[in-house]
């Protein structure tokens, strides 16, 4: 029993070892989405890149000669979080350089709702900004963010939508806190909120229809969060223990995870969750791999009763019914069923059918194999005492189902595998025609999802069989520590 | 225990068989050179094909599915036998990481090893292929290895001949090497066997060998809905019979096998350990 709890107490690290190898893997092999790409993989050394930017963007405005449009585009997408940088250190730049860089932030001001006209100069323009800057450079603080954006959530007025207008995308982090509902009685805040976000980031395929319900909103609060999970780090800046935290937060790693705890697993690429897939499909995979599992033990265990009866002529039987059962490969089988069977193939007692019959050359050749070495070992023990051979039989199902239970775990790799393949050629929808659909067009998400429970359940299986091993006979520990095993 | 060697007709044609199927690889793009068609086509068309392009194809199949096979058996063969040889000098640490590696690989779906080795593959397949294929064969071959290691290092035999003064050397080739050579062979060919099943199930489900190079179960896949009976028989003749030729023959060597006494502890030997028949 130590040894179980030991093995299971690694699970853990080693599921973590894999999600992160996994991840690194896919996500260097897959092509990243546009708006992750820039997202360190899983460390991210200066979180909270706002002040970088803004400050990097007036820089490149201020010093250059000419147009700087990628500088220029950059302080209007931060809008309202770079004003604490950029608006204090107007004053200390020239004038043409303070010239460029308001002209820069006019799509920040109309965004905000402040009155510019476009036929003022660029002083005028400066001196507007400096008094609002004055005038509101205390509202630019999370405290105040947070209690406009409640206000604004609690009921909408002019003056409170204003506020919250003019915090612009500083306000983003309290607006999307905000967002999911909690019932039908806060769709109207859902959409008023998210009407605001798409306002000031652009996202206008975020907004909610005035017509839609409640799944709906909380699908659309939903990929706010998403859009802020990839984004954020581009409109905050941390200190303390919050950078700590956002140094692994802030990465595509951490997004995935983020998104895996909010969203099931996260969403496929047609939308659905993954874990909802992953149930639907656990219905018709297990029990074909539990077929294919019965299969091998049925296989063992006769295997074993025969040899106990007349171990030299069933070992013959035995190895040449193994030879016959792997000329036969399930896959020739299915793909036979489907062409003579058409549409009645594609019904799941014809995979289980399959699957145990996929099962049982692993335990046949095992049972030839016992069958060979049953002659001078337990059974002719048994015959020496008088037991009868029926009886000596029975008593090797136990040692039989041992010894399977030991060889099998070198089989599951093959027998999950020949699952997903029966699974795809029957046109069953499990686990493994949605993984060979993901495969063949990368789904991040699920095949995440899928290295991970199958890593789980390999780790699982590993502890599970020695342990039922060493419960049907105990000599197996023993015997598998004098080959550098478990003990 | 009075041992039944394998019949010996059965062997020689289970042999001839795999002779057949090299000389049709090794003389594939001899034979297979006058077809009209490309290789990819081939293999696309295989449902309408004539006689003559099938024999063409098969070979061209043939020739493929044995490279990758034979390929896979021997990397894994070879760094399977120096991870297993190498592991048996740790117990505690390089010992028991590789039999939890081995545990854990044994349980991890294939299709799944391949397909996220095909996504980073810059030959669409191939090297993914026979990189998964290779790596499954080599934790298995290396658990094989390092248990018959142990077995016959720890045999009274070997402790006798040490007190004789033997040189370790001399205990490695006249004691261990001999009754490590069997045990691997059967497990190669068996290996091999099962190695050909799932190329065969991968190319099938698109996630083997590329599209447009013939292979067994690519060509099955593209005659699996094909009136015509010839071509999908072929297909699945070649699968069924190299499979069963290749565990047969393992089965065969296994058979012939001079067991020591056979304890039923002995027997329980885990994992890839016992697959060979050991």
């Amino acid at each position: 029993m130590r040894l179980v709890l030991r093995r299971l107490l690694w699970l853990g690290p080693t599921l973590l070892a894999i999600t992160l190898l996994s991840f690194g893997i896919l996500s260097t092999a897959l092509p990243s989405e546009v708006d992750v790409a820039d997202l360190p993989l899983f460390f991210n050394p200066e979180p909270g890149a706002v002040e970088r930017l803004a400050t990097r963007a007036l820089e490149q405005i201020v010093t250059s000669d000419g147009q700087q449009p990628e500088a220029e585009r950059t302080l209007a997408r931060l809008g309202g979080a770079a004003l604490p940088y950029v608006l204090p250190a107007l004053e200390a730049q020239s004038p043409e350089g303070r010239a460029r860089v308001v002209k820069a932030l006019r799509p920040v001001g109309v965004r905000m709702g402040l009155e510019f006209d476009e036929h003022w100069d660029a002083s005028r323009e400066v001196l507007a900004w400096s008094r609002f800057w004055e005038e509101h450079a205390i509202d630019y603080r999370p405290s105040v963010a947070r209690r406009a954006v409640l206000r604004l959530a609690q009921r909408s007025t002019q003056l409170r939508d204003t506020e919250v207008r003019q915090l612009d995308t500083y306000a983003l982090d309290e607006l999307i806190a905000q967002m999911p509902p909690e019932g039908a009685a806060d769709l109207e805040r859902t959409r008023r909120l998210a009407q605001l976000a798409a306002d000031i980031t652009g996202q206008l395929q975020l907004e909610l229809p005035a017509e839609a319900g409640l799944d709906q909103a909380e699908g659309v609060a939903s990929a706010w969060q998403d859009w802020w999970a990839r984004h954020r780090s581009h409109y905050k800046t941390y200190s303390g223990t919050e950078r700590i935290a956002a140094m692994l937060r802030d990465t595509r790693y951490g997004g995935w995870v983020a998104q895996a705890v909010r969203r099931k697993l996260g969403l496929l690429h047609s939308g659905r969750p993954v874990w909802d897939v992953l149930c639907e499909g656990a219905r018709v995979t297990l029990p074909l791999f539990a077929c294919g599992l019965l299969g091998a033990w049925l296989g063992a265990v006769s295997g074993g009763v025969l040899s106990s009866v007349d171990a030299v002529r069933r070992a013959r039987i035995l190895r040449w019914a193994a030879v016959a059962s792997t000329a036969l490969p399930v896959l020739v089988l299915a793909v036979l069923a489907v062409r003579w069977l058409g549409d009645w193939a594609h019904h799941a007692w014809l995979g289980a059918i399959l699957m145990l019959f996929a099962g049982a050359p692993v335990a046949l050749a095992e049972g030839a194999r016992g069958a060979e070495e049953a002659e001078a070992g337990f059974p002719r023990t048994l015959a020496a005492l008088g037991v009868s051979p029926w009886r000596a039989g029975l008593a090797s199902v136990r040692l039989s189902s041992a010894r399977l239970v030991a060889q099998l775990g070198a089989h599951l790799s093959q027998l999950l595998t020949l699952t997903c393949v029966v699974e795809s050629v029957l046109g069953l929808s499990g686990l493994g025609s949605e993984t060979i659909t993901a495969l063949r067009d990368p789904d991040l998400n699920w095949l995440m999802a899928v290295t991970v429970g199958a890593a789980l359940f390999a780790g699982v299986w590993h502890v599970f069989g020695e342990w039922l091993s060493n419960l049907l006979d105990p000599r197996w520990l023993g015997a598998a520590g004098g080959v550098g095993g478990p003990a | 225990m009075k041992q039944r060697a394998a019949s010996p007709l059965a062997r020689h044609l289970a042999l001839g068989f795999l002779a057949l199927l090299l000389l049709a690889g090794l003389l594939s793009d001899w034979l297979a050179a006058p077809q009209a068609v490309s290789a990819a086509a081939l293999q696309q068309e295989l449902a309408s094909a004539t006689n003559s392009q099938l024999l063409g194809w098969w070979m061209l199949a043939t020739r493929n599915v044995l490279a990758v096979s034979a390929t896979a058996t021997l990397f894994g063969a070879l760094f399977g036998s120096a991870l297993g040889a190498l592991a048996i000098y740790g117990s505690g640490g390089v010992g028991g990481a590789l039999s939890r590696l081995v545990g854990f690989t044994g349980a991890y779906p294939g299709l799944l090893l391949v397909g996220l080795f095909r996504l980073g593959d810059p030959s669409h397949g191939v090297l993914a292929l026979l990189g998964a294929l290779s790596l499954l064969r080599t934790f298995e071959v290396a658990q094989l290895v390092r248990a018959e290691l142990l077995h016959a290092l720890l045999g009274d035999f070997v402790e006798a001949s040490r007190a004789l003064g033997a040189s370790r050397r001399w205990q490695l080739r006249a004691h261990v090497v001999p009754r490590l050579i069997r045990p691997l062979m059967v497990n190669l060919l068996q290996g091999a066997s099962a190695l050909i099943g799932l190329e065969a199930a991968l190319s099938f489900v698109g996630l083997g060998l590329p599209a447009g190079v013939p292979s067994w179960g690519g060509g099955l896949a593209a005659v699996a809905r094909a009136e015509q009976a010839l071509p999908f028989a072929v297909a699945a003749a070649s699968i069924g019979l190299s499979c069963a030729v290749l565990y047969g023959l393992g089965a065969s060597f296994g058979a012939d096998r001079a067991r020591p006494g056979g304890s039923p502890g002995a027997a329980l030997v885990p994992l890839g350990a016992a697959r060979s028949g050991s």
